[in-house]
């Protein structure tokens, strides 16, 4: 049984490992734990469309907030 | 997309081939919609690919280690176990409901995305701790649940599990580090951990009764927050804050809780034997305590709409569709909570306060009681505490229901079934019906009074209502108050069915009363009735209803404007009041408009009780049944001993024989009496008072002849003095069945049988000198005149003292006809006819008792037989004395006195005439013989 943990857990390894290296020929700028969190998310049936608005629009607010905090320096 | 760059497209293809065929952490199958759905998100998430440099990193693959080694069992072997928590997963407790969860697939916690920087290990955690789609139901199955489903914080030296380092999350640390640097003697101690869903968890299982929890602890019924636990995003203080504000709660869930076992004998802890009479209400052998059971009864209702509610939240937390924070779980179960909070107090004051050796009596009072005061006090304070009252109404409703099946078994059926002795008015199982006491000594009210906290046993106060009040009035009775206005009527309704059955039982039964029984509905369902009419909406009530509305609604509007022309005229210029006042009137028309209350025998919170409407409810469902009942079976008992048991004709033979109005057939006995006495033969004797009653009566009133009797009773030595006393032994009396005997008693013949020897006194003295006769002194003067001359003045005072007998005689016998007529046709007479008025308008037994001892009260003292003017009856005992000794004398012959004995006479006659003429005058004057003129 333990056996065959381990190589599903490889496989699944595998596979986020292929993930990783689609979502750097597109560029999305993700990293593996927020792709392995996307990944999670759309296991659970979130509509792939609106994650990656929201995503979007968190990126811009941490950016707006790097850039205020970068500013009264 | 590919922007004809052919390697970046040869990965493309490549590497998405790839992917689709290969598995999914949690999905089943290649190629499915989720692998589509990543790849759609990473397409969004593109960010001109083309422009960036690429190149596919060889992958290697891992190749399985050959010696199997378990990395999982390796890593926890240490005390680091960096496993996260697993919330989302089966439950602990005993829900039955939840156990399909434990066959699902695990996931893993999110708590939203964090862009935030976590520790570095969490890279490796993620590997490690990819769930694994198992059952539970393996051997090891409890080990594998502790290291999969929850981290049992519950532990001690619990592992931690990460969390991001963002202030907001981390502030236990921050105030932790802040406290460190500031506070020279701050010690870090040692904290479990745990998540803020779990601490909901516990919250939810702690509200619907779990007993054994990691945060929250017991003792003695207490319950308190465990120190030291935290959670990373708040302080420990504030955290313990809104803990034990739970923890209260969780408390007086706990303390209903327990109470409403005990009530229904679900007791989980054994009893000592011992101690278990104090603590238990119910033990086997004893009648169950109903007024406790409805209260449980309506208790338990509440819980569990409660529990339910909070069976939804959890699951809420379970699906985890939406975040659910503490403070919003707090606020969703805020309304609840003070509805537990009102639950409590109520429960507090009327049951657990209350000393274990009461008697049931007084405990179901209490109860009753404190929820009645309570309504009332919560319907003061307005609309605020609207679900409060209806709250409180629905319980109290519920909790007087066996009240009133008591109340409603007893005045219709006559018979008072209270096994465990909790109503107020108890069965006094010593005497039987048949007893001359019966109308008084069955029945016991107890009152209790909370000042002093004493039972008084107050012998049957509906008779002597007036008598019991008063005795108890000036502490404070609070003895079921909301049955209080109709308490007398009660009482009077239950003994007189009472007394209607037992009598009922020796004549035919009217059969067409019992086959209405069954179609007969209870107070208790008439009650709920008249309540559910009261609240529902106007469009099922009647026509006649709707106008009765409309009036209403006209004179409201019309008080409304009258009102506010008085505000405007005293040029009170407040919004608020006029605001108020509006909303006061205009109220109470929309109040007939409010809901409907639905069924009735189902859904007893009636939402719409609002202010000023309690009593008001009361006064208009409950009592009218009451009193038409009491009306209607009193009017019955009384038709019945009238017209069965000939009550009027018993009350008018008393009046006959000893109030001498049957004229004539007592002119006979006592005359034979007189003519005794004067002939000075001894007259003493039963058998022959007996025998001449007898003759007496039976001339006119055969009937009578058995149940009239003469006793004599020895006469005190003092009184034989005078010789009108001598008439003192006898004594009347009148044998009167059951149950007329309860009107006309014993002490009410004893006052009848000296009425009766007045009478007779002032009948002798009549008598005696109604037969003197003048002829007597004819043969003197002839004598005298034939006398010789020189007797002529011997002659002189002869014929004086011959006329100045005549005088004396004729005096004395104004004085004593003037007495006789006057107490015969004034006093009784009169009187009697007032008696008899009042007695065809009484209304119930007591009521005819009452009467019946005022009517006999008023002889009394008319006739002057009260204690205060006894100087005045001696008077008159005095002149009537004289008068017996005058006629003796008389008839004596004319030597058989002397001129001084005459004078005597005449100067005591007029002595006594002068005191009474004064006294009666001076008591005209001052009013209080208003009848004497």
């Amino acid at each position: 049984m333990a056996s065959a943990t381990n190589t599903n857990l490889n496989a699944v390894r595998e596979t986020m490992d292929v993930l990783l290296e689609i979502s750097r020929l597109l560029n999305t700028g993700l990293d593996m734990e927020s792709l392995s969190i996307c990944v999670r998310l759309c296991e659970q049936g979130i509509n792939p469309e609106a994650l990656s608005a929201v995503i979007k629009e968190l990126r811009k607010a941490s950016e707006t907030l790097k850039v205020s905090e970068n500013c009264p320096n | 997309m590919v922007h004809s760059d052919l390697s970046k497209a040869g990965s493309w293809r490549r590497l998405t081939e790839e992917f689709l065929s290969s598995p999914l952490p949690n999905t089943h199958g290649t190629k499915t919609d989720t692998h589509y759905s990543v790849l759609s998100l990473l397409l969004f998430l593109s960010d001109s690919p083309s422009n960036t440099n690429f190149t596919e990193r060889p992958r290697v693959k891992d190749t399985e280690p050959e010696d199997k080694f378990d990395w999982s069992k390796y890593l926890m072997e240490g005390e680091e176990i960096e496993t996260g928590p697993f919330p989302d997963t089966p439950e602990w407790s005993e829900d039955e409901s939840e156990e399909e969860d434990s066959q699902q697939p695990i996931s893993r916690e999110d708590s939203g995305i964090q862009l935030d920087r976590t520790p570095q290990e969490d890279q490796d955690t993620n590997s490690k701790t990819v769930p694994v789609a198992w059952t539970v139901g393996e051997p090891d199955a409890r080990a594998w649940l502790e290291q999969h489903v929850v981290t049992p914080y519950w532990v001690g030296h619990a592992p931690r599990f990460p969390h991001s380092l963002h202030l907001h999350s981390n502030l236990l640390n921050v105030w932790d580090q802040h406290l460190y640097n500031t506070d020279p003697l701050y010690l870090p101690e040692e904290k479990a951990f745990v998540t803020e869903t779990q601490v909901i968890r516990e919250t939810l299982w702690l509200l619907s009764g779990v007993k054994k929890h990691f945060i929250f602890q017991h003792h003695d019924s207490k319950v308190s927050v465990r120190s030291n636990v935290v959670v990373t995003h708040l302080t420990s203080n504030c955290l313990r804050s809104v803990l034990e504000h739970i923890a209260v709660y969780g408390q007086a869930v706990f303390r209903l809780q327990r109470f409403i076992d005990e009530v229904t004998g679900h007791s989980s802890e054994p009893f000592p034997p011992g101690v278990g009479s104090s603590h238990s209400y119910r033990k086997g052998s004893e009648p169950p305590f109903r007024t406790y059971q409805a209260f449980v009864w309506a208790l338990n209702k509440y819980f569990t709409s409660f529990k339910q509610e909070l069976t939804t939240i959890e699951r809420e937390v379970i699906s985890n569709d939406e975040t659910v924070t503490l403070s919003a779980v707090l606020e969703r179960l805020s309304p609840h909570l003070a509805q537990i909070k009102v639950l409590h107090k109520v429960f507090c004051t009327g049951v657990a306060e209350v000393p274990p050796a009461t008697p049931n009596v007084v405990r179901a009072s209490h109860l009753l009681n404190t929820l009645y005061k309570a309504i009332i006090e919560y319907d003061s304070v307005g609309d605020a505490s609207e679900q409060a009252v209806a709250l409180l109404f629905s319980l109290w409703t519920e909790t007087v229901r066996p009240y009133l099946e008591i109340v409603d078994e007893w005045i219709v059926h006559g018979h008072l079934f209270d096994p465990a002795k909790e109503f107020i008015i108890q069965r006094n199982k010593d005497v039987p019906v048949n007893h001359k006491d019966f109308w008084y000594a069955t029945y016991t009210l107890y009152s209790v009074s909370e000042m002093v906290d004493n039972e008084e046993k107050l012998n049957d106060a509906a008779s002597g209502s007036s008598g019991g009040d008063q005795g108890s009035s000036n502490r404070q009775l609070t003895m079921v108050s909301f049955l209080k206005p109709v308490l007398k009527q009660i009482i009077m309704a239950g003994k007189s069915m009472q007394l209607l059955k037992n009598l009922d039982c020796r004549e035919a039964e009217d059969s067409g009363r019992s086959s209405r029984d069954a179609e007969r509905k209870s107070l208790y369902t008439l009650f709920l009735e008249s309540v559910q009419s009261r609240l529902s909406s106007p469009e099922e009530s009647p026509t006649d209803k709707v106008t009765e509305e409309q009036a209403t609604t006209r004179s409201l509007i019309k008080m409304q404007s009258i009102v506010a022309q008085h505000l405007e005229m005293e040029d009170v210029h407040d919004p608020l009041l006029a605001i108020n006042f509006a909303r006061l009137y205009l109220e109470q028309r929309d109040f007939h408009e409010r809901f409907s209350g639905g069924d009735f025998m189902v859904d007893r919170s009636s939402q719409s009780v609002t202010c000023q409407t309690f009593e008001l409810t009361l006064r208009c469902c409950l009592y009218p049944h009451i009193e038409r009942r009491y009306i209607e079976c009193c009017g019955n008992l009384m038709r019945t001993l009238k017209k069965d048991y000939r009550l009027l004709e018993y009350l008018q033979a008393m009046r006959k024989y000893f109030l001498l109005e049957a004229g004539d057939t007592m002119y006979d006995f006592y005359t034979a009496i007189f003519d005794k006495v004067q002939e000075k033969e001894s007259w003493q004797q039963p058998s022959f008072l007996n025998v001449l009653l007898q003759e007496a009566v039976g001339q006119r009133y055969p009937e009578d002849s058995g149940r009239l009797s003469v006793f004599l009773e020895p006469l005190d030595p003092s009184r034989k003095k005078h010789p009108v006393n001598n008439l003192e032994v006898l004594t009347l009396s009148y044998k009167v069945p059951w149950p007329v005997d309860i009107v006309i008693s014993s002490e009410c013949q004893k006052i009848y049988n000296q009425v009766f020897l007045l009478l007779l006194q002032i009948k002798w003295a009549k008598y005696s000198l109604d037969t003197l006769r003048f002829g007597d002194f004819a043969e003197v003067t002839r004598k005298l005149e034939g006398s010789p001359a020189e007797e002529v003045k011997l002659k002189q005072p002869i014929n004086q003292q011959i006329h100045r007998m005549c005088l004396l005689r004729v005096k004395l016998m104004h004085f004593v006809n003037s007495l006789h007529n006057y107490i015969m046709t004034r006093i009784l007479h009169s009187t009697g006819l007032e008696f008899q008025n009042q007695v065809q308008e009484a209304k119930d037994l007591d009521q005819l008792i009452k009467i019946h001892y005022r009517y006999l009260a008023t002889i009394h003292d008319r006739c002057l037989l009260r204690e205060k003017v006894s100087f005045v009856k001696e008077a008159i005992m005095k002149v009537l004395n004289l008068v017996l000794i005058f006629s003796d004398r008389w008839r004596a012959g004319f030597g058989a006195w002397k001129i001084e004995s005459i004078d005597k006479m005449e100067l005591d006659f007029k002595n006594c005439h002068m005191f009474l003429v004064t006294i009666l005058n001076k008591a005209v004057r001052r009013g209080s013989f208003p009848h004497r003129e």
